[in-house]
């Protein structure tokens, strides 16, 4: 059995029940497991303070007399324990119940449990058929994630190896400001330090473990910084006419916006916003699909395939 | 539960089954161990731990728990629903926000609902989180009901390397992840054999009923056959393609592969950086396709 643990719910409560500061003999005196030494019991006390910060308890530290800082007292601001939410409502804690579901398996899920099991102590009760029965999922198993969140909330900066497009790997200095997932994969947005521009990282390039470094708050996210828009797809500007043949480039025609039947041949219009990724699946398609415009995406097309003939031949 | 519970853990959890405890009086000792995701004995043993703390010099805090059912009194001080941390709050934020993507139109007034609760609950995170679920995530849950209640599905499936469509029915049998797709394992009734199919590329999945065969996962028969290749440039696309570790980038690769037709096109769709070494075939047909795509433009 954990003594620690014991000691830690002890020192809440009696640093939330006194209504005046505690001085550390009274703890130490009232509180079973200080034991040993002056010197042992301080350093015990110190870590423990720290500890039930790490849980978001604050532990305040105030004076008896203001003028004079002899001896120093301890307590927990009850409104400062407990949260500012009223409630929720039957509906709100059937959502917030699916929201932490779907993290069942992944990173964070101890911290979505026990958030979900603080607002159910509201003592509401979920109203699980208000709400639709999805089940989504939150697919992270990252080991680097508990860090990137941690660092973000605390404003601390970012140390790790990404793999660049040639594919080795730079190290990089980023302070982050969000995260997000888009299609089953996980990014990081933050200031590159190197660079000094903001840049989008996908977790499953980073080479390296990530480490925190530096002190916290060191920097502020912008005020208009949105993860939102950052993972938003642009909307394409560019557009291709195609030539497919008839019954092929399936996956072309769904992202056609029209297409014009002749006998053997379709024509189609797709609009694009990257050349490389269409010219990659139109190569893909061999010969069932000709580039006939713009002239650069033919080009491209026309240059790849000269340079596969050149390496294969 | 795999993870070891520190005792720091430990200690946030005492403090949180108070609250949770009074305001479920007379809750089975069961039912509370699983709301917190833990063993009856796990459990058991912080209520005995609870149990003795509180002021000595007034009163312990008095829990009821051996009839089975919990209850809990003279608790006061701890019984306040403690402020949310940061990690907390942030598991809540990023699932409530894929929760809105999800319902998207489908349910106009439970958007409005889970935007006003963000607001509310995680006000900071608003702009710093972002997350929408995989566009099959409907079609995810309805293989994994599938799954779990042993039935048939079927499905409409795009095989990309054969360009082609086709209605199948299959009994799923497990699903499995890789490179950041999902797979769903399972016996084929058009093939009458075990086939993996892309979970993305599934574009209609139905349940059709019970009667599934009683199958095992099996390991594939044949093994993928080894290509070895260059690359001559865009490194990680190429090894995110063939699931390839970045640190093994020497000049040869070796590429497990089990569809030869699959390997053509996408040494096309390469563009020119991936080079087929070896076997021959592969390398000779790479180039006969390049070459006939070449002809179309004169």
């Amino acid at each position: 059995m954990s003594r620690k643990s014991e000691r830690l719910v002890n020192l809440t409560i009696a640093l939330l029940a006194t209504k005046r500061w505690l001085t550390k003999e009274e703890i130490f005196a009232s509180i079973d497991g200080y034991e040993g030494e002056a010197d042992s019991k301080e350093r015990m006390f110190e870590r423990d303070k720290d500890d039930l910060r790490k849980l978001g308890i604050d532990i305040e530290v105030g004076t008896f007399d203001p003028l004079f800082d002899d001896e120093v007292g301890y307590r927990i601001r009850p409104e400062k324990y407990s949260t500012h939410l009223e409630s929720v409502s039957e509906q709100e804690l059937a959502l917030i119940s699916l929201a932490s579901q779907a993290w069942r398996g992944a990173v964070l899920d101890s911290p979505a449990l026990s958030a979900l099991n603080k607002l159910k102590s509201f003592g509401v009760d979920s109203d699980l058929d208000s709400v639709p029965s999805i089940a989504t999922r939150v697919t992270i198993s990252d080991s680097n994630f508990e860090t990137i969140i941690e660092a973000i909330i605390s404003k601390r900066s970012l140390e790790f190896e990404y793999i660049s497009e040639d594919g080795t790997s730079l190290s990089r200095k980023v302070h982050p400001y969000g995260v997000g997932t888009k299609n089953g994969f996980w990014y990081l947005t933050g200031l590159d330090l190197g660079k000094d521009e903001i840049r989008t990282f996908r977790l499953d390039r980073i080479a390296s473990s990530v480490s925190m470094s530096g002190k916290s708050e060191i920097f502020q996210i912008p005020q208009d910084f949105q993860m939102r828009r950052i993972l938003a797809s642009p909307e394409p500007q560019l557009v291709a006419e195609l030539r497919v043949r008839r019954d092929k480039g399936l996956s072309l025609r769904e992202q056609a916006t029209s297409i014009v039947d002749h006998e053997e041949w379709s024509l189609l219009t797709i609009p694009y916003i990257h050349e490389v990724e269409l010219a990659a699946q139109i190569l893909w398609h061999l010969d069932d699909v000709e580039v006939i415009s713009p002239q650069s995406l033919r080009n491209y097309v026309i240059t790849s395939l000269q340079e596969i003939v050149q390496s294969h031949g | 539960m795999a993870k070891r519970t520190t005792p720091i853990e430990r200690a946030a959890r005492m403090l949180d089954l108070v609250p949770f405890i009074s305001s479920h009086q007379g809750i089975p000792i069961r039912e509370l161990a699983e709301s917190f995701n833990i063993s009856v004995e796990e459990l058991a043993s912080d209520l005995n731990a609870l149990w003795m703390c509180g002021d000595s010099r007034f009163d312990l805090i008095d829990l009821e728990f051996e009839s089975g059912y919990v209850s809990i009194r003279n608790a006061d001080t701890l019984n306040r629903v403690r402020s949310l941390n940061q990690q907390e709050l942030i598991s809540l934020a990023i699932g409530l926000d894929m929760i809105e993507k999800q319902i998207g139109d489908t349910r106009v007034d439970l958007v409005a609902v889970i935007s006003n609760l963000k607001r509310k609950l995680t006000p900071h995170f608003l702009h710093i989180v972002d997350a929408s679920p995989r566009k099959s995530e409907l079609i995810f849950s309805t293989l994994n009901s599938a799954l779990a209640s042993r039935q048939r599905v079927s499905i409409e499936y795009f095989s990309a390397s054969e360009d082609r469509i086709s209605e199948r029915i299959i009994s799923p049998l497990n699903i499995t992840q890789e490179n950041g797709y999902e797979f769903v394992i399972a016996f084929c009734q058009l093939a009458q054999s075990q086939r993996t199919f892309r979970i993305d590329r599934i574009s209609k999945a139905e349940i059709v009923g019970s009667d599934t065969p009683s199958l095992s996962v099996e390991q594939t028969k044949t093994g993928p056959s080894m290509i070895s290749a260059k690359a001559h440039s865009n490194a990680r696309r190429i090894h995110e393609t063939f699931g390839i570790s970045h640190s093994s980038s020497q000049a040869e690769m070796q590429i497990p592969i089990y569809n030869p037709q699959w390997m053509i096109r996408t040494t096309l769709s390469l563009a020119g950086s991936l080079e087929v070494t070896s076997p021959h075939q592969i390398r000779a047909a790479v180039l006969t396709r390049a070459n006939e795509a070449l002809a179309l433009y004169g």
